[in-house]
């Protein structure tokens, strides 16, 4: 076994848990959609459809094939297109539930998805996503700020209302188990973020993206978000009479 | 910003029971609400005969009010008799992610 290993498996298991989670909930929450007729949850389910349930699996794909092939810049580009449509529901989702009556969030999220739409228009021109998927070159590489923006900002505001409802459950005004889907999927929201702004950090001080590098950051926030992701929108039964039970003995 | 119908009402109600102008009554009445982790924009009725009743009368006793219990008490039944409108409650972040665990 190679000194590696041990790493490559921890990033296996943080990969896997997250697409695995993503692919399982993401289907729960578009079926739910195709019921209910509602926006969030169509939103939401796509954005973990298309992001963690095929867009990780194809650029981890994408990276394993060898350098130079067609397969490999088609995987790229179409991961890509993934992340564009992933990301833009997710920030939908956070403007419609959160900010709806604000311009400023609307604002953000015109611009968010029309300056990510035209850096794969940019890409796709010129250079191509042949020179993205060989030499990590193009416009499309600050996409990466996007990915952060999307996932901080969708963090931040359930961090935020999941603190107001908080203060409400002191007074009965408050379902437990809502207040505890918001602080989960905050936890998911940040775990991805941090993996992005990491990430981008490293790449940016010049520290190659290995493997090991990759796993030691994807292993354990990979399993947060997965597991946090379950738990918002699949809980256990028994999970959720511990969060009602939780709650119950503050009051 | 537009407020809540329910909130606009107690905050009338509470400039009529004490000597607080309408700017101090809002004031008082938002800081209440804020305590409470609730948005004078998007207060139901329910939320504010709470908040009217637990954490109001704390609020209005700083401000040299007296006898804040009985005056918070008078409002807090005056507002179960008024229906207001509540737009909106069904898509409030609470709603949804209600809806999308299931409950």
């Amino acid at each position: 076994m190679s000194r590696g290993a041990p790493v490559v498996v921890i990033a296996g298991i943080g990969g896997c848990s997250f697409v695995l989670a993503s692919a399982v909930v993401s289907l729960r929450l578009l079926l739910l959609a195709s019921r209910t007729r509602e926006l969030p949850e169509f939103l939401i389910g796509l954005g973990l459809l298309l992001m963690g349930g095929l867009g990780y699996p194809i650029a981890t794909a994408a990276r394993m094939l060898g350098d130079g092939s067609e397969l490999r810049t088609w995987l790229f580009a179409t991961q890509a297109l993934f992340t564009l449509a992933g990301q833009s529901g997710v920030v939908l989702f956070t403007w419609h539930v959160f900010r709806r009556d604000d311009a400023w969030a609307r604002a953000l999220a015109i611009a968010f998805i029309s300056s990510m739409a035209v850096l794969f228009v940019w890409q796709t021109a010129s250079p191509g996503w042949r020179e993205l998927s060989l030499n990590d070159l193009g416009p499309w590489t600050w996409s990466q700020y996007h990915s952060m923006t999307a996932l901080g900002w969708a963090g931040l505001e359930s961090l935020y209302f999941h603190m107001k409802l908080r203060k409400r459950l002191s007074l009965g005004l408050a379902d437990a188990v809502t207040a505890d889907r918001l602080r989960l999927w905050a936890i998911a929201m940040f775990s991805a973020f941090t993996i992005s702004m990491v990430a981008s950090f490293l790449r940016g001080i010049g520290v190659p993206m290995t493997t090991e590098v990759m796993g030691l950051l994807v292993g354990p926030l990979g399993v947060a978000a997965a597991s946090a992701t379950w738990l918002a929108f699949m809980p256990p039964h028994r999970y959720v009479r511990w969060i009602e039970a939780r709650a119950e003995a503050r009051a | 910003m537009a407020t809540a119908a329910a909130f606009d009402f107690v905050c009338e109600e509470l400039e009529r029971a004490t000597s607080l102008n309408t700017l101090e009554a809002r004031g008082t009445v938002r800081l209440a609400l804020k305590a409470a982790g609730i948005d004078a924009k998007s207060a139901s009725a329910e939320q504010l005969r709470v908040v009217v009743t637990k954490l109001l009368p704390a609020e209005l006793q700083s401000r040299g009010c007296s006898d804040a219990d009985r005056v918070c008490r008078e409002i807090a039944e005056r507002l179960v008799t008024r229906s207001f409108e509540q737009p909106g409650a069904a898509d409030s972040p609470e709603a949804v992610f209600a809806r999308l665990g299931g409950r």
